[in-house]
């Protein structure tokens, strides 16, 4: 696995941060948003980019895909495909250029240079020559893409398209997304606070995350310890409102059942939910109301976009890395932002707790009512970290 | 790996270049609000899903571009007012057609969207091997637009995206329904997703691609991956193949210069 965010660069670093309950976000200042104050963002100040990528999405991809590769000493014979997931894609330098070319038609002299990793299957096109990759799918579904780009990758190992397959979630930071969310009365300017009676919207972050997928004959051909297992992939569409989620969720339910049947398991054997958790009124309200319907009484659960910010299409996969870790660990995280319980919600995450446990859930939704739920659980021969 | 096919139980298409109509079949509560691009996928659907036996459970929708106007429409109003609509940031999002598709016609199975550039129709078709069985039929829909503001830079462009605009048929949606069972009689079709080209030629990719699709008796004609430049021209070129409804084996191959890959679509009829 690996990881790159504002908790710091490598799972190791991301992971203690988030055992710890940090609050990672600081006053946006990567650029400059043109809001009257800047918001609290899960910005990377320092990026070190060290692949020479033609833009930021591509840099973080990078960096968490060469620590999920970093084991692997020798593959030779096998085919590694990726899925990669992305909402911005080259959004960040094409959002400049185009400033520029507003204000000065001779600009668009760059155009070749400035749009040429516009599209977001150019990164996946990068990251196939930088790794060696032998076929890709570039997904695209919002705030769920990381979190399916793990289900699709289950799906191309399991169908042998691929030996092994690489899922990678990467966002940066861009006009585009903070004026976006902003716009929409999204973002909560003092800092997101999951699940809590004063929460008022999320806060954005950019990150990557990669998990290297596959099967258990594959991982000792590699030499590798499997780190955990993908049990089950859910994917529903809510069919109601464009952004606003179901009021009761019935489209997440369904995702989460789905999940669990593929997994083989009951709600009663998840030990504990990774939430999608976004701060915003509705967002929290709905995904409780989702898992109440499901589990009765709800396991522990936790969100991590205060820790993190909400890196959207990386999101699904770099919280799914974090609660891989923590379910090894036997960690049930806390949730940084959250004190006061809200009624309305009717559940309040968990304190940060030691728990023996085996399954969790990871939820993910997106824009358009795009649901996705997967069900991870421990290997019996899990590796070393 | 064996490449299994799917059935096609049913397709249709909009082509603004070739087709004066399609507007008159937008329904009013979306004629205002969404944008064109939404409107070429919608009408396509309702043409597909008009006689259908069967409604799809899932969808897999294959966009380069999505609604690149409305990132624009998002951004002149930032940098010209100090403020961009909510609406056109929505629109703006790759998946949110394929919400507003799920949301009209009330699918609420897997929902994918792809976009893989010229080889986003493929890697929909090909994605939908990845839902569980009780997501078919499925939708798949391959859509892109003429973009005034990509026009505007052309001469600026890449030689390749320069072939790709000089190409009449730039514009169009395309709409199919997958079933996973083999149904007698339909025409069939299966993709291989994008591949790398590393240090080979498009063309020779194209060529080599073509081969995996080997299991099957008859010879295929393999379009020359020329007539494939745009955005939607395997799309179309698949749709135009199913509406001749000519017996054949027919393969499909595209091209992307931003992801520098090749992919293939077969279909038999």
């Amino acid at each position: 696995m690996g990881a790159v965010c504002a908790a710091g660069s490598g799972v190791a670093a991301g992971s203690a941060a988030v055992y710890e309950g940090k609050d990672c976000l600081t006053p946006l200042s990567i650029f400059e948003s043109g809001l009257k104050n800047a918001p609290l963002s899960g910005q990377i100040e320092n990026l070190q980019d060290s692949y020479k990528s033609p833009n930021r999405t591509i840099a973080l991809a990078c960096i968490a895909a060469s620590e999920a590769l970093a084991a692997i000493k020798n593959r030779q014979g096998l085919s590694f495909g990726l899925v990669f997931a992305t909402t911005v894609g080259g959004i960040t330098r094409s959002e400049l250029f185009y400033k520029a070319y507003k204000a000065d038609v001779n600009a668009a002299s760059r155009a070749a240079q400035e749009l040429a990793y516009h599209e977001p299957c150019a990164a996946s096109g990068f990251l196939c020559e930088t790794f060696g990759l032998q076929g890709f799918f570039t997904l695209s579904t919002a705030c769920s893409s990381g979190l399916h780009a793990v289900g699709m990758a289950k799906r191309l190992v399991e169908q042998d398209v691929f030996d092994a397959c690489l899922a990678v979630g990467a966002d940066a930071l861009s006009l585009l997304t903070i004026r976006g969310f902003s716009s929409l009365m999204l973002i909560d300017p003092t800092g997101c606070k999951p699940f809590d009676r004063r929460r008022a919207g999320t806060s954005l972050g950019e990150g990557a995350a990669a998990m290297l997928v596959a099967s258990e004959k594959t991982a000792e051909t590699l030499g590798i310890a499997p780190l955990g297992h993908i049990s089950g992939w859910g994917a529903t569409a809510d069919c109601h409102h464009m952004t606003a989620p179901h009021p009761t969720g019935e489209g997440a339910q369904k995702a989460v059942a789905a999940a669990l049947s593929e997994a083989g398991l009951a709600a009663k054997d998840i030990d504990m939910i990774a939430s999608h958790g976004t701060a915003t009124p509705d967002n929290d309200r709905s995904e409780i109301a989702a898992m109440k319907a499901v589990f009765g009484g709800l396991p522990p659960f936790f969100s991590l976009k205060r820790t993190l910010g909400h890196t959207l299409a990386a999101s699904g996969i770099l919280e799914a890395v974090f609660a891989v870790c923590a379910l090894r660990e036997g960690v049930v995280p806390p949730t940084a932002g959250f004190e006061e319980a809200d009624d309305n919600v009717g559940a309040a995450p968990s304190m940060c707790r030691k728990k023996t446990m085996r399954h969790f859930l990871k939820n993910s939704f997106g824009f358009g009512g795009n649901n996705a739920a997967a069900v991870f659980s421990l290997s019996n021969d899990a590796g070393a970290l | 790996m064996s490449l299994k096919p799917f059935s096609v139980r049913g397709f249709a298409a909009v082509v603004p270049a070739s087709d004066s109509a399609w507007q008159a079949e937008i329904p009013a509560h979306l004629k205002r609000r969404d944008p064109r691009i939404w409107h070429m996928a919608y009408v396509a659907v309702a043409r597909l899903l008009k006689d259908a036996a069967e409604p799809p459970r899932s969808m897999a929708v294959g966009t380069a571009l999505g609604a690149l106007d409305e990132t624009k429409n998002f951004l002149d109003g930032i940098f010209k007012d100090g403020f961009g609509s909510p609406k056109n940031f929505i629109a703006s999002v790759h998946n949110s057609m394929a919400g507003k598709l799920a949301l009209e016609f009330k699918i609420d199975g897997p929902n994918l969207t792809l976009c893989d550039g010229q080889n986003s129709f493929a890697s929909a078709v090909a994605s939908c091997a990845m839902f569980p069985s009780s997501a078919f039929p499925c939708l798949v829909v391959a859509v892109d637009e003429s973009v005034p503001l990509v026009n505007e830079l052309v001469s600026h462009l890449s030689p390749a995206c320069a072939a790709y605009l000089a190409d009449s048929t730039r514009e169009a949606a395309i709409a199919l329904l997958l079933d996973r069972r083999a149904l007698p009689q339909q025409p069939a079709i299966r993709a291989i997703g994008p591949v790398p080209l590393g240090s080979r030629e498009p063309g020779a990719l194209a060529q080599s691609l073509a081969a995996r699709f080997e299991d099957n008796d008859t010879s295929p004609l393999v379009i020359p991956l020329e007539s494939c430049r745009s955005f939607v021209s395997a799309p179309l070129l698949v749709h135009e193949r199913l509406a001749a409804g000519q017996a054949g084996r027919f393969i499909v191959p595209s091209f992307s210069p931003s992801s520098k890959a090749c992919a293939a679509v077969e279909i038999c009829l």
